[in-house]
């Protein structure tokens, strides 16, 4: 019987190792692409969040350490200065859980901000307007009409990214 | 070879005719593109699953060996098939992949290819076995595309073969004063769409059968 167990086991332990082994070479080939397009797709957002934002003059690095979702430090290549950080937050609203990417720069004013994901059922949050670029102070966001929670949330996003960027900017200017 | 080649696309179409993978098919059905993009995904899938399998069965040995866990050795297979699949669509498709979504990833647990898997491929010779997996494939493609073909047609106006390949309906939608109804590219519509389509095949299969019955009753009378 535990003979038996053992062969059957076997059996479908050699037949994972073969198809892990093929998906092995699989990756192989195609990480590097994927890589790739997830590095197109974050410049792309990035320049969306950070219009100054220029791919020749500038480095992008992630933050492992932060304590924001993913945060991407921006610094000049020429002098390693920091230009702006960038955060992807979230925070729950109404019906889903809201996704922001939002931009600060080093003088600790937001540049730019782009709902990413949100399945909000009321109010069109992802066009609003909030109010926030080239400032730091929430007094200044204005709340969509008829979607309160859905605005609770993006503030909050906004006051966490604000709240991060102070600790990367060691305390800012507010 | 060519009744088992034929077979998927109408006598035993698995949309159609089994009603099998229901769920992706009124999913991915927003457009025609979509619909192409799960065609050669749950095509690639069940032609090499029907042929790792039956190549597998050809040993009376190794059948015999993974009879007890053949589900699970099944299961297998077809999940690294599907990761391929997933892994080649988000390198070289990446706006496909994206739109196929998770849709992508549950043709493992699509019950035509475990289906297939179990009636056919475990039971007949590797090349058969390619035969049925291509005629499934491609005949739940061309159910899926057609389902697709009429929701984006009657519910956004345009025909989207394959990324810019857009044709737009909407000049022929202002000739005849009317305009696209949007709630076929919504779930409830994609339900309506296969219905309807499931409506006609009955009716033309009812009619069928009633001319059958007449040419016997006729044949009867003249003996």
């Amino acid at each position: 019987m535990i003979k038996k167990s053992l062969i059957t086991a076997s059996v479908l332990s050699i037949f994972a190792l073969i198809c892990a082994a093929l998906l092995g070479v699989v990756n192989f080939f195609t990480s590097p692409v994927i890589k790739a397009h997830e590095e197109e797709n974050i410049k792309k957002s990035i320049s969306l969040v950070c219009p100054l934002y220029d791919s020749n003059t500038m480095d992008i690095t992630t933050n492992e350490d932060s304590k924001a979702k993913t945060t991407y430090l921006v610094s000049s290549k020429e002098t390693e200065e920091l230009l702006y950080v960038i955060y992807i937050v979230d925070a729950t609203g109404y019906a889903s859980t809201i996704e922001m990417m939002i931009s600060v720069d080093k003088d600790y004013k937001i540049t730019g901000y782009k709902v990413l994901s949100s399945a909000e059922t009321k109010g069109d949050i992802k066009s609003h307007d909030f109010n926030m670029i080239g400032s730091n102070n929430l007094d200044s966001f204005d709340t969509l009409a008829g979607s309160t929670y859905s605005s609770k949330a993006v503030k909050k996003c906004f006051k966490l990214a604000l709240s991060y960027a102070k600790e990367e900017f060691e305390g800012g200017q507010k | 070879m060519k009744d088992n080649f034929l077979k998927g696309f109408f006598k035993e179409n698995p949309l159609f005719t089994m009603l099998l993978g229901c769920c992706p098919a009124l999913a991915v059905t927003t457009t025609v593109e979509n619909a192409i993009g799960m065609t050669l995904a749950f095509t690639f899938v069940v032609v090499l699953s029907n042929l790792f399998i039956s190549l597998i069965n050809i040993n009376e040995k190794i059948k015999e060996l993974i009879q007890p866990v053949r589900i699970a050795v099944y299961i297998v297979i077809i999940a690294t098939l599907v990761t391929v699949v997933e892994m080649l669509m988000e390198a070289y498709f990446p706006s496909l992949y994206s739109s196929l979504g998770v849709f992508i990833s549950l043709i493992t647990v699509n019950c035509i290819v475990l289906g297939r898997a179990e009636a056919y491929a475990s039971k007949n010779k590797p090349l058969n076995s390619i035969v049925d997996g291509l005629s499934m494939g491609l005949g739940y493609g061309m159910a899926i595309i057609m389902i697709a073909f009429l929701r984006e047609v009657l519910g956004a106006g345009s025909i989207t073969i394959w990324g810019s390949a857009k044709l737009s309906l909407i000049p022929v939608f202002n000739f005849l004063r009317i305009e696209p109804i949007s709630f076929f590219v919504s779930s409830p519509g994609a339900f309506l769409v296969l219905g309807l389509i499931l409506g006609v095949i009955q009716a033309i299969n009812n009619k069928k059968v009633l001319k059958n019955k007449n040419k016997r009753q006729s044949k009867k009378e003249v003996k």
